[in-house]
């Protein structure tokens, strides 16, 4: 690990092992707060990865009904919404808040692995 | 029948008020061949897609094929007149917070070898730093066989992510330009790692970080993804911090103490 100058005549001073060192503890990170084996992390695949974050935070399936919907005199009420046509659907806040993790987490894993793709390859 | 070259593109206000911004404006690089070098820009980011295209990557929507940073080679290339002068709106104002801060040192998230940053590495009164990754190593295979910038004798340097990460580099900046999708993480060490870099009375420029704008379209405002690393910008020690809701989000972050 070190910082690198390019004065004209070092060539590439890209560290694709350094590279691959960062990139692996991220994605490390993230498998071990989903309670993956970090000794099998060579073997690991992204799917593995997406897989048990959907496990943590499993996408949830309920939803209000009481949809909030403004009536024609601007007023606001709760109608009951049993086939979601009326109104809007939502989550509660804590769903939204795991929902949200979830899709951090995956975003991050995600893009941390294919750039251990591609730095291994480089 | 007549081929219509830009069919597929949408036309909408969005694009239409950069064109008027375009030729109402003048600076060294309005014309943005002259911002980018002739065919640089294009050539330059179809280089980085090549790259990428050639190790195979895997774009599986599980493995995040969705996800707009994998085709930012292929999006940021190529542009249709509209896209350009939006591209050259945001680009200008990245360029304007640059020559006012006008810092010493600067470290670079994501290199565009345009000409702004071809003339900015051969100011040798100005120190120019890549985070290694990526896009730094597109960018220095591209600008190594490319005879006009040889010619520039072009100096940087690069700094490994485990040594900002860890804090054991002694290299700080007045001025750092990143992007959510290489900053935010699983959670705020890296973020913070970067901002320990910035030297007092520096600038983080942080770009995109309204999640492509979903964060302005949440169904329930600030329930979004993107809130809490934005709420750990805010959080950042001696930080002032203001949220530019422009383009796919402007946060643009100095250093008071």
């Amino acid at each position: 690990m070190s910082t690198r100058s390019f004065t004209g005549s070092e060539g590439n001073i890209y560290d694709a092992a350094a590279d691959i060192a960062f990139l692996e503890g991220e994605i490390a990170y993230v498998m071990a707060i989903l309670g993956m084996d970090l000794n099998s992390f060579d073997s690991t695949t992204i799917d593995d990865i997406v897989t048990e974050t959907r496990n943590m935070f499993p996408y949830t399936e309920l939803t209000n009904v009481l949809a909030p919907m403004i009536n024609k005199d601007g007023s606001m009420g709760l109608r009951d919404n049993p086939d979601l046509t009326v109104g809007r659907a939502f989550h509660s806040a804590s769903e939204m808040m795991l929902n949200n993790r979830r899709e951090i987490l995956l975003e991050t894993v995600r893009r941390h692995f294919r750039l251990l793709k591609l730095a291994e390859a480089a | 029948m007549a081929t219509i070259k830009y069919m597929p593109f949408g036309v909408t206000d969005l694009f239409r008020k950069n064109i008027v911004a375009k030729a109402l404006s003048k600076t060294g690089y309005t014309d943005m061949e002259g911002g980018f070098t002739e065919g640089v820009r294009d050539d330059f980011f179809k280089s980085g897609s090549d790259y990428i295209k050639a190790r195979n990557p895997d774009l599986r929507s599980i493995a995040g094929g969705h996800d707009v940073y994998f085709h930012m080679y292929e999006i940021l290339g190529n542009r249709h007149p509209e896209w350009e002068a939006y591209l050259w709106v945001h680009m200008e104002l990245r360029l304007m917070l640059h020559k006012l801060f006008n810092p010493t040192k600067t470290l670079l998230h994501f290199p565009e070898p345009n000409k702004w940053l071809q003339d900015l590495m051969a100011d040798g009164s100005k120190e120019v730093a890549f985070v290694n990754g990526l896009d730094f190593h597109i960018m220095e295979r591209y600008i190594a066989t490319d005879d006009v910038w040889k010619a520039t004798n072009p100096q940087y340097k690069v700094i490994d992510q485990l040594d900002i990460l860890e804090g054991t580099s002694s290299d700080k900046f007045d001025y750092i330009e990143t992007q959510a999708p290489l900053l935010f993480g699983a959670d705020d060490n890296w973020l913070k790692a970067m901002w320990a870099t910035l030297n007092p009375g520096g600038v983080m420029v942080v770009l995109s970080t309204s999640g492509n704008k979903g964060m302005y379209k949440a169904p329930v405002m600030l329930l979004h993804e993107y809130v809490e690393p934005n709420w750990d910008l805010k959080d950042l020690p001696n930080a002032e911090v203001i949220h530019f809701p422009i383009d796919a989000g402007f946060t643009i972050l100095q250093k008071t103490a």
